[in-house]
Formats: structure tokens, sequence, C-alpha cells
């Protein structure tokens, strides 16, 4: 057993040291992650294999999990280091909490914890060790609360609820020593001091400093961090996804692109980035001008916490061009999330007007470069052009041909580019990934000798959209848009239902 | 033995936060002074980011949600009104049997008193100037500050049950809440000055000498 150098008791030097395991226990069962004691129960504790002796409590068993009356379950996290401070309960027991980058192997120091027996100058004066038991019941009562009232608390839980494997991940430290604090460090990390826990011949002291706002921190270094990607060149939403849906959810104004959307969920979506957005700490509460404002109102995203920005920032042109083309193929949803995460990559301050605009530059990059998109995206004998997302009417992340859609005295209207797309989809090739040029604008692919279940899903697609363009119509109550693209399509999409019917036939 | 009171921030709270607001409390209270074995309970706030602990008793989480349900009832009837709920720890010094019954003398020797303001809050009604994204933004700033009032509330708790324990008397049972208590609402005792009447009679009557001067 540790002992003081002082002549403190035999029953008040184990007290001591149990003050010090009861400490450590407390701390890292709240910050090391998938290691919790949460709402279990006293029956299903294992007995303690190093249980000390009896404690000067009623319990029976004296098993440490009791100690101070506050039964906890076993902490492997402490189990492997209860011994390491064993030496001399004189030495302090220092605990710091600390913020790792797996990738790049950057620590940031949370929180550090101290526990330390300080001798009494005048000895004698100080409590029994009942007394002391009795102080150390009261006083780990508060630093259970405490430790759960912390900022690195929500960390934990954070990392220790989603259980997948994250970039930055919670570490600890136990050293006998205590280092100084940065000048950085202690600017920016506020102190506690619990009421030291009286001996007969001395007392124990519990403080932490600890770092008041952590929401910067994890959410920029989440961000930050590459995730592998996996370029597609066939980014479309998926089939089942309501088209229309898209045109009416993207804002105005040339704003990010299809991550925008707020009824569109992804496994990138904001109700699992959104649990990572922490409340500050309120004791002291500091502003942080640095944080980047998001203002597009995202139903994804819970007022009041800080939305993790997904939008893109700098792009390359093949993944400019990825995020735009029509609806012929479905992307996987992890690259489209890997591209979104990489998206993320924004310097501190960047406010999201410079991310709009920065889609904007994309969309007119495509304008003016008429990328080629795969799987036979291409319409009428030109790439797909994207629509000017300024213009009040331009909704739509399709490109429309002008000779097509500047029709009736130039207008373009809702339904003609359905329209279009209709047509797009008639013309469409057989889906394939990894086309590198589509086939020529005049080719018209029959989908009937592309394989039944090709065409089968096109001309679901073309009556779903047939239907949705009738709705609209409906309701938009205008009756002079029968142009003249729709007719085709009507013409040619009968035709290939014809065929089909025919092939399908006994 | 002293008498040692507590007077916790007062909290702004809307109907139908007091439910939530005062479980936290009172538990967070309760946690510091069941000194008996406990299997600590961690819950969730509903309505804020807050983790709080339990005692793990299931009767003391009945009494306490009995208690609050009394103020939720009787901060219906008197909206708009600031109030307390104290929850008061006391020994049983004597108890003397007359020909009413038994006489039992409590001395209280601590008083957490929770100050809250229950006023319901309405969101101003959505017009061409308040959109529904203002109220929400506003809604979402008044919870913010009370999650912050709130965490005040709890670093206040823990600051003062670690400051005063000389007055703490001893154990003297193996239960998980180590003494007697009891629960204060403004409906237990309605008059013009609420409870504050009878808390005031029982620190009079408790025979303190400090009380007297």
């Amino acid at each position: 057993m540790a002992s003081t150098q002082n002549s403190e008791t035999p029953a008040t030097e184990q007290v001591i040291t149990e003050i010090f395991a009861k400490s450590l226990h407390i701390i890292l069962e709240s910050r090391s992650p998938y290691v919790s004691s949460r709402n279990y129960s006293l029956d299903q504790i294992p007995p303690s294999p190093s249980s000390s002796g009896g404690s000067p409590s009623t319990q029976p068993g004296g098993s440490r999990d009791k100690w101070f009356n506050l039964a906890l379950r076993e902490c492997p996290a402490a189990l492997q280091n209860s011994d390491f401070w064993r030496q001399s309960n004189l030495e302090p027991l220092v605990i710091e909490i600390l913020l790792v980058d797996r990738v790049s192997g950057t620590e940031k120091l949370l929180e550090r914890w101290v526990v330390q027996y300080e001798t009494r100058k005048h000895p004698g004066t100080g409590r029994k060790s009942k007394r002391t038991y009795r102080g150390a019941t009261l006083l780990f009562r508060s630093l259970y609360l405490l430790v759960r009232l912390l900022p690195a608390y929500t960390l934990f839980r954070e990392m220790n609820s989603s259980g997948r494997i994250r970039s930055l991940g919670l570490s600890h430290r136990i050293q006998s020593f205590v280092n100084p604090l940065t000048r950085s460090e202690e600017a920016e990390m506020a102190h506690l001091c619990l009421t030291p826990i009286d001996t007969p011949f001395g007392r124990l002291k519990h403080s932490v400093s600890y770092l008041s706002v952590v929401d910067d921190i994890s959410i920029g270094s989440e961000l930050s961090t590459p995730m592998s990607t996996e370029l597609i060149p066939d980014y479309v939403g998926s089939p089942t996804t309501d088209p229309l849906k898209r045109f009416q959810t993207l804002p105005l104004g040339g704003s990010a692109p299809i991550c925008v959307q707020p009824g569109r969920r992804h496994s990138w979506s904001t109700d699992r980035l959104g649990s990572l957005n922490l409340s500050p700490c309120s004791l002291p509460t500091h502003s942080d001008p640095q944080r980047p404002s998001i203002p597009l109102p995202l139903s994804e995203v819970q007022k009041g916490k800080r939305p993790v920005g997904c939008y893109p920032s700098s792009l390359s042109s093949p993944q400019k061009a990825n995020l735009f083309r029509c609806e012929s193929a479905p992307v996987s949803r992890d690259s489209e999330r890997n591209q979104l995460v990489r998206f993320g990559e924004l310097p501190s301050g960047v406010s999201l007007p410079k991310e709009i605009s920065i889609g904007g530059d994309a969309i007119r990059y495509l304008d003016v470069a008429k990328l080629p998109l795969a799987s036979g995206s291409c319409v009428g004998g030109s790439n797909v052009q994207l629509l000017d997302l300024h213009d009040s009417d331009a909704n739509y992340p399709f490109a429309s041909d002008d000779n097509r859609t500047k029709n009736y005295e130039g207008e373009r209207s809702l339904a003609a580019i359905v329209g279009e797309l209709l047509r797009m989809l008639e013309t469409a090739p057989k889906l394939q990934i990894g086309f590198e040029k589509s086939d020529g604008p005049d080719q018209n692919p029959n989908p009937a000798h592309s394989g039944s279940r090709t065409a089968a899903n096109a001309l679901e697609e073309l009556r779903s959209y047939m239907h949705m363009r009738d709705s609209i119509l409906s309701q938009s109550g205008s009756h002079s848009l029968e142009p003249k693209p729709e007719k085709e399509s009507n013409s040619k999409g009968s035709n290939s239902e014809k065929e089909m019917k025919e092939r399908n036939r006994p | 033995m002293n008498c040692e009171t507590c007077q916790l921030k007062e909290l702004e709270l809307d109907p139908a936060e007091i439910r939530d607001v005062l479980r936290c409390v009172l538990h967070t209270i309760f946690f510091h002074r069941a000194l008996g074995l406990v299997r600590p309970k961690d819950v969730d706030c509903e309505l804020f980011e807050i983790t709080y602990v339990q005692c793990g008793d299931a009767e003391l989480e009945k009494k306490i949600d009995e208690k609050i349900e009394q103020f939720v009832a009787w901060s219906e009837k008197h909206p708009n009104r600031k109030s307390q709920v104290c929850l008061s720890f006391y020994e049983v010094k004597s108890k003397q049997s007359s020909w009413f019954g038994i006489k039992v003398e409590r001395q209280h020797w601590e008083h957490w008193i929770v100050n809250v303001n229950v006023h319901p809050i309405h969101p101003p009604k959505s017009s061409f100037l308040n959109t529904r994204e203002k109220v929400l933004e506003e809604t979402s700033t008044r919870r913010s500050a009370l999650e912050t009032s709130v965490r005040e509330v709890l670093f206040q708790i823990i600051k003062f049950a670690n400051e005063k324990q000389e007055h703490i008397p001893p154990i003297t049972n193996s239960e998980v809440v180590s003494f007697p208590y009891e629960i204060t609402t403004p409906s237990s005792s309605e008059s013009q000055f609420g409870w504050n009447k009878d808390v005031i009679k029982r620190i009079l009557h408790s025979g303190h000498p400090y009380s007297l001067s």
C-alpha cells in the first residue's frame, strides 16, 4: 500500500489510497470511450479482483466498487492504471484527457484533473479517518456530477454512442507530475477546485482545468480529416426519389448543390452530424467569432446547435462534373458522403456565402466547359448544360438545351423542362457505369434492346415523370404548355411502351 | 447545529419546461445528500443537453414526481408568478405524545430553495415580419439561455454541497436517502405569501440561537 510520509494511521492510509482510486475510476469512466457504467444493476458487477480489505463503511465484502457509497461498475481503463500512482500517495495523480486526431496524430488537451495529497503543517489538527471517509463520500457525489457537466462529457457521449470509427478520439494520460500549461492553454481553460478532504495529517485536493469550449475543435478537426474518396462519374439521385422535389427544394440564388436539399437523407446527413454539435460550456462562456455561419435553414439542422457545413469549398473539375448529371444512374451514397465530407475541409472562418459562390462558380464552369457526363446524359446533340441558377425559374439541376426549352417566345417553362427531361430519358442509352463518352446525340438507342430490366426501369421512370408533369400542369393551370418536345416524348414513350408490350406478350 | 440555506438562482420557465428542470435540480440535490449506498443513474434532460444523476431509488423518484405535479398544477392556476420549491432536510428530535397524538419535533438543518418564475412564453405570431425561422430562432435562443441557467444552478449546488458539510448530521441508517426530508411547494400552503410563511415559521420554531436573533 502506498504510504504517506507522515504518520497517517493505516486506516487513513487506506482511505487515501481508495480516494485516489475512486477519483481515477469516476473520471475515466466518463472519459474513456466504450466503457460506461450508466444505468446498470449492482448485481451485474463482478467483485473487484484488487479489492483491498474492508472499508470503514458498513458494506459487506469491502469491494472497491462500493467505496464511499458510490457503486460503480468496473472500469478497465481505471484498473489498468490503478497501480500507477500507488508508489506513493504523496505524488499527485494527474489525469489528462486528450482529443486525439488519429490521422495526424495531434493531441489537444481538453481537461487536466489533479488529485493531490498535501501534508498538514500542524499535524494532529485534522480529522479522524471516519470523517475523512465521509468527506470523501460527499466529494465523490460532486465529482460524479461534475464530470458530466463539463464539455468533454458531451464528446465522450458522442464517441461512445455511435460506435463508428472516427478520425477523432478521446484519450487519456496519467502522470505523477503536473506539466505547466502553456500560455494559450491557460488562457482558454477554466479552473475548478473542489473542497479539500481533510485527513488527520493532511488533506486531499481535487482540481480540474478544462477547456470550456470544445465545439470548434471537434467539428473542425473531424471535417478536416480527409477520408478516402471515390470519384464516381455517374452522380445522380436515387431513382426512387421524387425528381421534381429536387426542383422545388433547391433554393434560389445559386446556392449549394444537391446536398442542401432538406428532404434528401444521406449517410452524411445532419441527423448524424448534428449529434456532433455541442452546446457551449456555460462556465465561463466564450464567444467564438470564427464560427462559420450557415444561414440556410436546413430542416435537418437543429436550431441552437452548430450545424456541420457540408457545402463544397474548393472543387476540382472532375468533382464538379460529378455533381451534376441527370438521373440515369444511381451513385454510391458512400462516395457521395465522401465527397461531401471532403467538401467540408473548410478553412476556419469561411462563411457560407463564399461557399455558395464557389458552388455557383462550379456551375458556371460546367456551363462553359460543357463537360460530357457518363452514361448517356447528353441531350440531343449537346452536352448537359446547367441552368443559370440566378434565373428565377432555374431551380432545376438539369441543364436544358436552349433550342428546346427556349420556346414560346423564349420563355422557359416548367413543363418544357420536364419534357426535356423526358426526352433525355428516352434517348438515354442503357445504364452502364464507366462510360467515358456518350453515344452520338443523333442515335436513338432502343431501350428494348438494352435489356428488359433497364428499359423497364426507364419506362417506369418515364411514367412517373409523366404523372408528375400532369400534376404540375394541373396545379399551375398553364394550358398552353403542350410543347412539341413533349409530344415527341409522348410518342416515343408510347412507341417504346408498345415495343415492350409486344416483347412481353407470351 | 446550524441550519444552512441555499438560495438557487432564479430560473425563468415556460410551463412545458417545469418538469424537466425541477427533476434535474431536485435529483441533483438529493444525489448530494443521499449518502447511503447509491447506484447512480445517469439521466438525460429531455429539453436540454444536460445529463444529471439520480440516486436510483424508485420511491424517491416517485415522490419527487408527485411534488412536481403538485407544483405544475399550482402554477397552472397561478400563472405569471414567481414561486419557490423548497427541499428541506431535518432531524427528528423528539416525539412527544399528547392527547392529540404523537407530536414530532423536526429540526431542519438544511434548506434548498429553488426559485422559479413560470410564465408562458408566447412566441410572436408569424407575420410577414416574423418568419417561422425567426420564431424558431428566438425559441432556440431562449432555450439555450435557460440551459445555461440550469447549468449554473447545478454548479451552484455542487459548490454549496461541497463547501457546507459541518452541519450535516451523522448517518443513522443504511437507506439510500440517509436523512428525512420534505419538499414544499406553493400548493401545500395556499396563502398570499405562498410557502414562505410556513418555512419561516418552521425556522423560527426550530430553536436555533441564530434564528432568534
